[in-house]
């Protein structure tokens, strides 16, 4: 909540709520102050909010988004200490091992505060990892304290155990003794509690005294494999740009080679004059991390890009790669394989737009124009020893990503196609129906159709297919026929229910 | 001309879309000949076509699909052309249903073939292994065709081609259909949905699962001609089936079961030797000769319509029941019969009574008799089994129910199909109210937008679904009982119950093709009466029955006209405890009224404020007539029961039995308004012709149309009053006993334990918590070491007898297992158990159990905490452990004290009750500062005077006979108070009423002598906390 606002200060004093699904419902996951003023709360589910105040904003609240973010700000923060280690989305734990160097723990506390930069937050600096989440959570704020809390721990409530140390389930048992403080739960007998509880007992007994022999486990550093360069002076010249973009190919190959992957997707950002960023994406036909490869591929990229300001910085980064498939060269084979290949579809994709590559994929439906949907466009693997048509059925065979199923719910059907229909329809099939003029008969027959700006005669007709449904969105019913026009061949045309015209769908070889 | 024969209706279960009533109907709009129901794999709705098509002159004919076992798998039509081709079709799909589980189906080709006369085999589409169906085909000569649909799909043209090869290869005819599965085109949305729901998928992913278009709907002769212009010959076809197929259910023969008869004996004889004998026990001083008389009419009737064994079963029944100890008794229109008295089938003697014969059997009446029999409810599957064993499974089989979609089923399942969100489907859901349609008022209660098309096409799906069959349930008590076998009659299929198998059709199709069905229902109260009655000879020693409790004690009189009736059977209720003072019983009778008057018949008829008035003495009663006053003198001039419409329809009117029955029938018919006007006539100018004034004709008239809603015949309400005052006896005399029984009986009645244990501690009942050292599973009484004859002395003396104590039993204990209760009864009778552990120990039951048992404060132990502290020191409760549930030694730790509020919600959480206090005394603090008062002090209060009152929810009502006025019953730790809540404060307060369990009422004080109700201006909810306390 407090990154959005952040981000977008418009939000700020206005009913806002994020929700997140839980067990397939929409619930309130945080809401802003001005939406708990109207009673919306956590936990709630969407529909009773949105009942509540029909206005309040919506936005859903990702929480894997959240835990970046948290990580983001976490490494931001680096500088304050040599290690971070995330809390879920809520907190962070700092090493403070640096703080001396601000004067005190609470100087260090208050400068981490400052680097972040306007946002709310509460801190503890502590010697266990426990101790300072537990206090920083039962909104004590800004806190030094010693070994075990100073005893600040006994008012606490016992839901301190709960996230991420027992679990609510865990901690259970103690609520049912009627335990609701850690103070209360310190009380009883230690050896009493591992008798009972056994190592739930023990880690309880003792975190609830202050006792945490947990060490700070530093988060991972993102995958993220990025590389930006700044350029010595804004570039109007794409020469300084590429040389700048050879640094950064250079040193994203090396590191993706380094951990044997290969790039599937890229994104160049170049940063303007202005303030300005223009990006451009660049999907590989085959993952590759060759530098040699990847820098003639960007360059082809760049090179009929036309921008309207000096480039200051160049950012490259791997949005999406995999594990580098292993090739063994033949004899002869260069070490760029298919380059020309990767060229040509580069090219293409540069001159018509990247959506423009693709394959289509056939869609249970009835609806001609939705019978089928794009799916990622997967060229022949590299190699002179294979052939098309070999590559062309492994191509086939793997299921791109576009086209995989949605994971179905329990019980459910999903619809198939049936060979039957499939073999009235097209050959080529247009990518939206359209109008035709036509001409009927006194009987209502059709007599000619008017295409390419001439009228064509109606050989022979065949039909009607009745196609209709999708009543629950935009409706549709149609009446399908297989036209044989004079001196054109065989069209598929359909006759709108709703407005009787004739629109032609596709064509027959 | 054109026949269309393949056909589903609704019955084919979330395939179909239209009833059959809409396709029958459709269908003769269309001109067509004939139309052929086939529905799969049963005859669901057949009795409905049948009944539609008789109505409208058009020819049904009965099919149905079956499916074909694997692996082979497709669907064949059979249709009937003749009784022998119905009895094997019927044999078909019982055999195709009781083989495989509830819900599934398929029959061999091979017991096809055997069963073949008589019937019509269709091929409505060539499977893809076709040629395996050509064996079934010879069993079939000249009798099979093979289908052709042209629906206007891309594969018309390839089915068309397989099923024309197929047809010239064995040279059988094709004929035309529509493969209809709608009635007209524009049910096709709802058809999709439909088929969303069967498939587990929203319209919008189901793509290719739904059909491509609305044509697989009826069509006229008109457009089937021009789309087989190439093919007359399919269509001629049609009719050719249709011609052969002339078997209608109007010739369905049944004849209900022979019973076992002595030598020389036929039904009748046998029959009337047993009333004979019977008439002995009951009146062992003399029968009366008015008894006499009615006993040989209703013998003559009998032997005439050929019931005889349908009463000799009934009596074997009964007469197991009473073998067994299980208490039974008739009710309904069969109390009115003298025969079904001496047989001890009823108890009420309708002679002396005064009860009308006609209403339960008439010969001018084309419909069998209805005995229905209650038993005690928890007993009633020996019953049942006893008819399964007696007349084997092939000979009896329960009647079924159709499960219909209510409004909020439909709303849930159309907005799933549709694609609303879970929350937003809930809460739709949650605002439809169950007698009510789905409509834009309902969205907008719910908060959503009637501007959003997806709200409103689920509104307008769901209002059509609703009322459709879903599946098939079992009915409550039904059976029928054939001589010859069921499942040549009606398919047979497995039940969802284990050991059940039910009928296709429900009680309404049954009686329409006048198929007898007997009923066996279950009825908790004999089952307190009869546990009350086991416990009281167990603790006194002195036996009870129904017969021999003493009638017409005044003591019980005075208690309910205190509308001190909770528990007690019928009376009950909010509505019926505000009556009891304004009615004031005094006698059985009046018990009969009571018992009636609440209804939706008599309150819409608006008889009950008439009969209130002149009870009182505020309005005089005034009859036209001697002969009037015979009919209504015992309802002061109103007329509260069927049966008096019906006598003064013969007396006043000049009605013959038959007529009356007619009028009594129209009166409760759903299309009562066009039947009415014709009998109105003749009544009001039959009973002017016969000297009466027009107003009171046209005046009994007016309040005859109140029958069309619910009501209670005489001879029902009279059986039932018997167990009131039964009941009520128990309750004045026996009230620990009676409240023991009814914890047992649960769940049953209107109200939770805890008021029915905090009723119990108002009327002197000492209550005792569940304990290991003295609880059994079943609640028990008490004595503690004092003789056996202090509480038994006899309760005529006028007051109750002295009561044992209450012990509540371990049922009560949330999620306790019984056989954990067992071990620790068999544990117990080696002494008493010491700690926890040693209970452990003792019983070896789960740790789950025992900290169940800690939680209810049922452990040897001085507090719950302790308890669970010693359940988690007894360590893994391993029954192989050597050191198994021994506690380890260790100094005692303290746990925080359980606060009250904490004991009390506890006991609620673990046992539903609590005997240390009630929720409400918990807050009284809280409530007394906000000027709230108890129940008791709401009682004595003026009429118009402002008040508050604060209290526990347990009855919610709104009834449809209200007007939109909703009622509260609250209790608190003094008594239960009534909130009367109007339409506009319900819709204001909608959300405290449905949802919260506490609730703080104010308004005024109505009071109408000693009925006291808080009309509500103002709710709000309230909170159980310490701070409230």
């Amino acid at each position: 909540m407090q990154r959005l606002m952040r981000d977008q200060p418009s939000l700020c004093g206005r009913a806002l709520l994020l929700h997140h699904k839980e067990r397939g419902v929409e619930r309130v996951a945080f809401a802003s102050p001005a939406a708990r003023r109207i009673g919306i709360r956590s936990g709630m589910t969407l529909a009773a909010a949105v009942a509540l105040e029909g206005s309040v904003l919506r936005q859903p609240s990702i929480r894997a988004h959240d835990a970046e973010a948290l990580r983001a700000l976490g490494e931001s923060l680096l500088k304050f200490g040599p290690m971070f280690q995330s809390d879920g989305v809520e907190g962070l734990w700092l090493d403070a091992s640096a703080a001396h160097l601000w004067g005190s723990e609470m100087a260090w506390a208050q400068a981490v505060g400052t680097a972040c930069e306007g946002l709310q937050f509460r801190f503890v600096v502590g010697s266990e990892r426990f101790t300072t989440q537990a206090l920083a959570k039962s909104r004590v704020q800004g806190a030094v304290v010693g070994p075990r809390g100073d005893g600040r721990l006994a008012a606490v409530s016992l839901e301190a155990l709960e996230e991420g140390w027992l679990g609510a389930q865990e901690a259970q048992p103690f609520r049912a003794l009627g335990l609701s403080t850690l103070g209360e739960l310190a009380g009883l007998s230690p050896g009493a509690l591992v008798s009972r509880f056994g190592t739930i007992g023990r880690l309880a007994s003792r975190l609830a005294r202050g006792e945490d022999e947990s060490l700070l486990v530093a988060d991972p550093l993102p995958a993220t494999l990025e590389e930006t360069v700044q350029l010595d002076w804004p570039a109007e010249q794409l020469e300084p740009v590429l040389f700048a973009l050879k640094r950064a190919v250079d040193r994203i190959s090396g590191r993706l080679q380094g951990r044997q992957q290969a790039a599937v997707r890229l994104r160049i950002t170049l940063m303007l004059d202005a303030a300005e960023a223009v990006r451009v994406r660049l999907l590989l036909s085959r993952p590759m991390s060759e530098r040699r490869l990847l820098l003639e591929l960007l360059r082809h990229r760049l090179t009929d890009l036309t921008v309207e300001h000096p480039i200051v910085a160049i950012t490259l980064k791997v949005e999406e790669h995999c594990p580098a498939p292993a090739h063994q060269r033949t004899f002869g084979e260069r070490e760029d394989g298919g380059a020309a290949l990767d060229v040509v579809l580069s090219r293409l994709q540069s001159t018509l737009g990247e959506e423009a590559l693709f394959t289509a994929q056939p869609q249970p439906r009835h609806r001609p124009e939705a019978s089928w949907s794009k799916a990622r466009f997967s060229p022949p693997e590299a190699g002179p020893a294979a052939s098309f048509e070999m590559d062309f059925k492994k191509s086939k065979a793997a299921k791109p990503a576009a086209s995989w199923p949605r994971r179905k719910s329990k019980g459910e059907v999903a619809p198939t196609l049936d060979d039957e229909t499939m073999g009235t329809r097209p050959s080529r099939l247009f990518q939206a129906p359209c109008f035709i003029n036509s001409q009927m008969d006194a009987a209502g027959a059709l007599v000619a159709m008017d295409v390419a700006g001439r009228r064509r005669r109606v050989e022979a007709i065949q039909g009607p297919e009745r196609v209709t449904g999708e009543w629950w969105s935009r409706g549709y019913a149609r009446d399908y026929y297989r036209v044989q026009l004079e001196g054109v061949g065989s069209v598929w045309v359909f006759r709108d229910g709703r407005d009787g015209l004739f629109y032609a769908q596709g064509v027959f070889d | 001309m054109y026949a269309e024969l393949v056909c589903r209706s609704n019955y084919s279960f979330l395939t179909g879309a239209s009833h059959p009533e809409e396709l029958v109907a459709r269908a003769h709009a269309l001109g067509m000949e004939a139309i052929a129901l086939t529905d799969d794999d049963g005859l669901y709705g057949t009795v409905k076509a049948h009944l539609a098509a008789k109505e409208k002159g058009l020819r049904m004919i009965i099919g149905a699909r079956l499916t074909l076992e694997a692996p082979l798998g497709g669907q064949v039509v059979l249709c009937v052309e003749s009784a022998a081709g119905y009895a094997n079709l019927c044999e078909l799909l019982t055999t195709s249903r009781l083989r495989h589980p509830k819900g599934e189906a398929g029959v061999p080709l091979g017991e096809i073939a055997d069963r073949a006369e008589g019937l019509q085999l269709l091929i409505p589409k060539i499977p893809h292994s076709a040629q395996s169906l050509a064996p079934l085909c010879e069993a079939f000569p000249g009798r099979v065709s093979v289908g052709i649909a042209r629906t206007l799909e891309a594969k018309d043209t390839h089915r068309f081609q397989r099923a024309r090869a197929f047809a010239e290869k064995h040279r059988f005819p094709l004929f035309a259909h529509n493969d209809v599965h709608t009635h007209q085109r524009d049910r096709q949305p709802l058809q999709d949905v439909l088929t969303a729901i069967r498939r587990g998928t929203t319209v919008d992913r189901a793509g290719t699962l739904l059909f491509s278009n609305a044509e697989r709907t009826l069509k006229g002769p008109a457009e089937m001609l021009a789309l087989f212009s190439d093919l007359p010959e399919a269509l001629e076809r049609t009719m050719q089936v249709a011609s052969a197929c002339r078997f209608s259910l109007d010739d369905l023969r049944y004849e209900f079961s022979r019973e076992a008869l002595p030598q020389g004996s036929t039904p009748q004889t046998y029959l009337a030797s047993l009333v004979h004998n019977g008439l002995g026990r009951r009146y062992p001083v003399g029968i009366p000769p008015e008894v006499t008389q009615q006993i040989e009419r209703e013998l003559r009737l009998i032997e005439e319509l050929g019931y005889a064994g349908y009463f000799l079963s009934m009596w074997d029944l009964v007469a197991f029941a009473r073998r067994r100890g299980i208490l039974c008794q008739g009710r309904g229109s069969a109390a009115n019969s003298a025969v079904c008295y001496a047989l001890e089938i009823t108890s009420i003697d309708p002679v002396r009574m005064g009860l009308l014969f006609e209403r339960f059997l008439s010969k001018d009446r084309n419909e069998p008799p209805d005995i229905d029999v209650d038993f005690e409810h928890q007993r009633r599957e020996e019953v049942i089994q006893y008819v399964y064993a007696k007349h084997g499974r092939s000979h009896a089989a329960m009647v079924s129910e159709h499960v219909c979609f209510r409004s909020r089923l439909a709303v849930r399942e159309v907005g799933k199909a549709l694609g609303l969100s879970l929350d937003t489907l809930d809460r739709l859901a949650k605002h439809v109210d169950f007698n009510e349609e789905a409509s834009t008022e309902t969205a907008l209660r719910a908060g959503l937008s009637i501007a959003d098309p997806t709200v409103v096409k689920v509104l307008a799906l769901a209002r059509q679904l609703s009322g459709m069959p879903r599946h098939l349930s079992i009915h409550v008590g039904g059976f029928v009982i054939s001589d010859n076998r069921v499942s040549s009659i009606v398919p047979i299929e497995n039940g969802s119950m284990k050991h059940r198998t039910v009928v296709q059709w429900d009680k309404d199709d049954l009686s329409a093709v006048n198929i007898l069905k007997v009923d066996l229902l279950g009825l908790g109260m004999l089952t307190v009466l009869s546990r009350t009655f086991r416990l009281i000879e167990k603790t006194t020693g002195q036996k009870f029955s129904m017969a021999t409790v003493p009638p017409e004690d005044s003591a019980v009189y005075d208690m309910l006209c205190e509308g001190d009736a909770i528990g007690v059977f019928q009376v009950e209720s909010r509505a019926q405890l505000s009556m009891l003072p304004r009615l004031r019983p005094r006698s059985f009778y009046d018990l009969v009224i009571e018992v009636a008057i609440i209804r939706p018949g008599p309150i819409v008829g608006q008889m009950v404020h008439p009969y209130l008035r002149r009870r009182s003495g505020e309005e005089p009663v005034v009859f036209p007539s001697e002969a009037v006053r015979e009919i209504l003198g015992r309802t002061l001039g109103v007329p509260l029961f069927q049966e008096q419409a019906m006598r003064l329809a013969m007396v006043a009117a000049g009605f013959s039995a038959g007529e009356a029955d007619r009028l009594r029938r129209a009166l409760s018919h759903k299309r009562a308004d066009q039947l009415l006007p014709t009998f109105r006539e003749r009544f009001v100018g039959g009973a002017i012709a016969r000297g009466y004034h027009r107003d009171f004709a046209e005046g009994c008239f007016d309040s005859f149309k109140g029958f069309s809603h619910y009501g209670f015949p005489e001879s029902h309400a009279a059986s039932f009053a018997l167990i009131v005052y039964v009941s009520a006896w128990l309750k004045r005399y026996y009230p620990a006993a009676f409240c023991a029984a009814l914890l047992d009986a649960q769940p049953m009645g209107f109200y939770a334990v805890h008021t029915l244990v905090e009723d119990a501690r108002r009327h002197g009942v000492e209550v005792r918590p569940v304990s290991a050292d003295a609880s059994g599973w079943e609640s028990r009484l008490e004595i503690d070491g004092t003789s056996l004859e202090a509480y038994s002395s006899h309760p005529s003396e006028g007051h109750p007898v002295r009561q044992p104590a209450l012990r509540l039993g371990f049922e009560l204990v949330r999620g306790l297992q019984e056989s954990s209760v067992r071990k620790i009864e068999e544990a117990r009778r080696s002494g008493p158990f010491r700690t926890v552990g040693e209970l452990a120990q003792r019983t070896r039951i789960s740790r789950a159990d025992l900290t169940r048992l800690a939680l209810s404060g049922a452990l040897p132990c001085p507090d719950r905490r302790t308890a669970l502290w010693d359940i988690h020191a007894l360590g893994p409760l391993d029954p192989h452990d050597l050191f198994f549930g021994l506690p380890m030694a260790e100094d005692r730790s303290e746990l925080p004290q359980m606060s009250r509020l904490e004991r009390v919600t506890l006991d609620y959480d673990a046992t539903q009750l609590s005997l240390e206090a009630h929720p409400v005394a918990l807050i009284r603090p809280a409530l007394q500062r906000g000027k709230a008062v108890t129940a008791e002090a709401l009682l004595a209060m003026a009429d118009g005077t402002p008040a508050r009152m604060g209290g526990l929810v347990i009855v919610r009502q709104r009834p449809p006979t209200a007007r939109g006025f909703t009622f509260l019953s609250v209790e608190d730790e003094t008594g239960i108070a009534n909130f009367v809540i109007e339409p506009k404060h319900f819709l204001q307060f909608r959300q405290e009423i449905t949802m919260s369990p506490l609730l703080l009422g104010e308004g005024r004080i109505e009071r109408r002598s000693k009925v006291v109700n808080l009309k509500i201006q103002r709710l709000s909810a309230i909170a159980l906390s310490e701070q409230a306390s």
